[in-house]
């Protein structure tokens, strides 16, 4: 039908359909056809640093960057595109995607040229791969109230503290995080960003282990360890700001694109017809499926908005609830499609081949408490979207 | 790729927004529960003016040769104010249905023409389906199996059903009337009714969503203002998650609203499947919202003093007028998943194989 106000274009257009094309060939020619040993694994993680510098080598590793760091310049579109392709073809764990989605944009708007002719190459090639060290010990959702702190000395700072809760932080080169550099003010106020690599004088890592198995989370803690200016983002004292410009707008979209759940969505509708299920199943793998396809539609449509000029803002919270409790949701109901199977390691001899949904069921319970709990996400969208007064 | 509205969309539904909201406020809704025809009188007269009666009819036949993405966010907006007219029965039911039929059939074209005008036409299924202002119809369409009829409600013998929502004044038809005239018949009739269907469903899906913002607009209006224990209620977590999770329902309701308005306007091959996804998810939100809003009230909103009420009843009478939740999901189930098993797969080996039962 031709009449009317107007049509929607719900299809992407052919350059950027050639461009799927594109990262789809390389993918189906490139992604290992042996899983890699998990990327939470010393081992393993080796193994996915090295499939990093084969993206890197393809212009692969961070699409929508400049050339001259390594990108090649794709919209959001064709980051959304690749994203769906790559989770599609099974290919392996992004090691590097603390530096990638948490450092780097916040480099892009507060660092200097010299910062990221420094330190953005070496991040897409996989020379430094980066952990953030965001919670202490008592400061978590309340990170505000973090107390490591930074003195001021001759060409820097002198860092003494404790950082926890580091993804992959015994395996990375950097850290990045804030730290209190004004012990006059409070909270908030008085932090200044820094970029600390893992081997200087005073750093010490500690692994610490996880309930899904994972080997590279760690404590990190500080001892005098000096940072030059250099590495400092932003304005001393004004690292609040610098770490929280990007928490809400770009991370809502690019922290989990939509392709990663409708490929699990798509996976589990395969270990359903394997292993068929009564009616109560077929409704809960349905609704996966759904809820991978509304959060899809939901992006789009964001993205639709924010390349209009509307500002996406706090409403972005919504997002990291909706698909944490899609991916538990998702993998619970796998984890009753296997049964009894269902708690078997994947070295055990009668582990069934889709193993791996235990391990993702397990970590899929970490969503709702990493990257702002979801308790802190839904008092921001209270307060900030819908206006109900404060608690506190 | 671009999935938004045109300017002349917004636009349209900006100006049907506040025509509603100036027409059709908490006093006038009131005003069409007591009243024994559920409507405000001369209220479907203004409708028809703004011409959003006959949004969905062919131009040929006097309407205005709209589709479904210009018209979702008139019902949309008629959701918001609980719009107490037969707007969803005519304008996306009868309307649609007509048009559809009206190239081949010219007593569909001149019963389009006369709905076009603003005559209410109120289709309904027999024998099972019981419809909202039956009776205050210009005329029923009556389908029965693959014909089409239709014949003047006087003619016709209605059962009037009560129900919880006053505005609604239902009826069922006891049996097809000798004077009802036919329309149309045959293959043609199922495929115009399943778009019919699909118009439908999805206009009380939109409806739905208005009225959920609503509902929670209440709800935190009245938890920012209400204090107990010396603070304001909406201060609580408890209070502020219950309404942050009716607010999620329907901010993810609408693109698979919206995705399937697209769909519907086109003709899209998979049309079937999107509208019973919105319907999912826009009657969740609806009935999320109506729970979370009474609940965060407390018991003022348990009153028919207070207008939350008439809201909820709106939207638990639509969650189950165009199918069942579980209708729609056992479609998408079907496309998704392909046909249901006949019985239930095996048991785990605590309960041992299947035996033949």
């Amino acid at each position: 039908m031709d009449t009317g106000f107007g049509m929607m274009d719900l299809r992407f257009n052919d350059r950027e359909e050639a461009f799927r094309e594109e990262v789809r060939t390389w993918l189906a020619e490139n992604v290992p056809r042996e899983p890699l040993p998990g990327g939470d694994t010393r081992e393993g993680f080796a193994a996915h640093v090295e499939w990093e510098k084969r993206l890197y080598e393809a212009r692969l590793s961070v699409v929508s960057w400049p050339r001259e760091y390594g990108g090649r310049e794709a919209s959001l579109w064709e980051w959304l595109i690749f994203e769906e392709e790559y989770y599609r073809a099974n290919a392996p764990q992004r090691v590097s995607q603390n530096g990638i989605f948490l450092l780097a944009p916040t480099l892009f708007e507060f660092g200097t040229e010299e910062q990221r002719a420094r330190i953005l190459p070496k991040m897409a090639s996989a020379e430094v791969l980066w952990a953030q060290g965001w919670s202490e010990p008592g400061a978590g959702s309340d990170l505000a109230s973090l107390t490591s702190r930074a003195v001021r000395c001759e060409g820097g700072w002198r860092l003494s503290g404790q950082k926890t809760w580091c993804t992959r932080g015994a395996f990375c080169d950097a850290v990045f995080g804030l730290f209190r550099t004004d012990p006059e003010a409070q909270r908030h106020r008085g932090l200044t960003y820094f970029m600390v690599p893992l081997n200087a004088p005073g750093v010490t890592v500690r692994p610490v282990e996880r309930l899904d198995g994972d080997e590279g989370f760690a404590e990190v803690f500080f001892e005098d360890t000096f940072v030059p200016d250099r590495d400092v983002i932003g304005e001393p004292n004004a690292g609040w700001k610098v770490a929280m410009a990007t928490a809400s707008s770009e991370r809502g979209l690019t922290l989990r694109s939509p392709g990663r759940f409708m490929a699990s969505a798509q996976r589990l509708i395969d270990l359903y017809r394997e292993r068929g299920g009564d009616d109560t199943t077929r409704q809960r793998v349905a609704r996966a499926w759904m809820d991978a396809e509304v959060y899809n539609l939901h992006t789009l449509r964001s993205v639709t908005r924010m390349l209009s000029g509307q500002k996406i803002g706090v409403e972005a919270s919504a997002n990291k609830v909706f698909w944490s409790e899609l991916d538990e949701s998702l993998h619970r109901t796998a984890l009753d499609l296997l049964g009894p199977e269902a708690e078997l390691d994947e070295n055990a001899p009668d582990a069934p081949a889709h193993a791996a949904w235990s391990r993702g069921f397990q970590f899929s319970l970490a969503g709702p408490i990493y990257a702002g709990t979801n308790e802190i996400q839904r008092n921001v969208v209270a307060q900030r979207v819908l206006g109900l007064p404060r608690g506190r | 790729m671009h999935f938004d509205f045109s300017d002349d969309q917004q636009a349209f539904r900006e100006a049907a927004r506040d025509f509603l909201q100036g027409a059709f406020g908490v006093d006038q809704l009131r005003s069409a529960w007591d009243d024994k025809s559920g409507r405000l009188p001369g209220m479907w007269d203004r409708l028809q003016q703004q011409g959003l009666c006959n949004l969905l009819g062919s131009e040929d036949h006097g309407g205005l040769g709209l589709g479904m993405l210009d018209a979702v966010g008139i019902f949309e907006e008629a959701g918001r104010v609980a719009l107490a007219e037969p707007l969803i029965e005519h304008a996306a039911v009868s309307v649609p249905l007509l048009t559809n039929l009206a190239t081949t059939s010219d007593a569909a074209a001149a019963l389009l023409t006369e709905a076009c005008e603003g005559n209410l036409v109120i289709t309904l299924l027999y024998p099972e389906q019981t419809v909202p202002y039956a009776a205050q119809a210009h005329r029923l369409l009556i389908v029965d199996g693959e014909r089409l009829l239709s014949v003047a409600p006087d003619e016709a013998t209605l059962l009037p059903q009560e129900s919880f929502d006053r505005t609604r004044k239902l009826a069922r038809l006891q049996s097809v009337p000798d004077a009802a005239e036919l329309v149309a018949t045959g293959p043609q009739v199922t495929r115009a009714l399943a778009e019919a269907r699909h118009h439908g469903a999805l206009a009380a899906s939109a409806f739905a969503v208005g009225a959920a913002d609503t509902m929670v607009g209440m709800a935190v209006e009245h938890t920012s203002q209400r204090t107990q224990f010396g603070k304001a209620i909406g201060s609580f977590q408890a209070v502020q998650h219950r309404l942050v999770n009716a607010w999620m329902a329907a901010e993810f309701a609408r693109p698979a609203l919206y995705r399937a308005a697209a769909s519907v306007h086109e003709r899209d091959p998979e049309a079937a499947l999107h509208v019973a996804m919105a319907r999912v998810y826009a009657i969740e939100a609806g009935e999320r919202a109506a729970k979370e809003a009474l609940q965060c009230h407390g018991a003022i909103a348990y009153t028919t003093e207070y207008p939350l009420h008439m809201w909820m009843k709106r939207v638990w009478a639509l969650s189950r007028a165009y199918g069942t939740q579980r209708e729609y999901e056992r479609l998408i189930e079907e496309r998704i998943l392909g046909p249901a098993p006949s019985q239930d797969a095996g048991k785990s080996a605590f309960f041992g194989s299947t035996t033949h039962e």
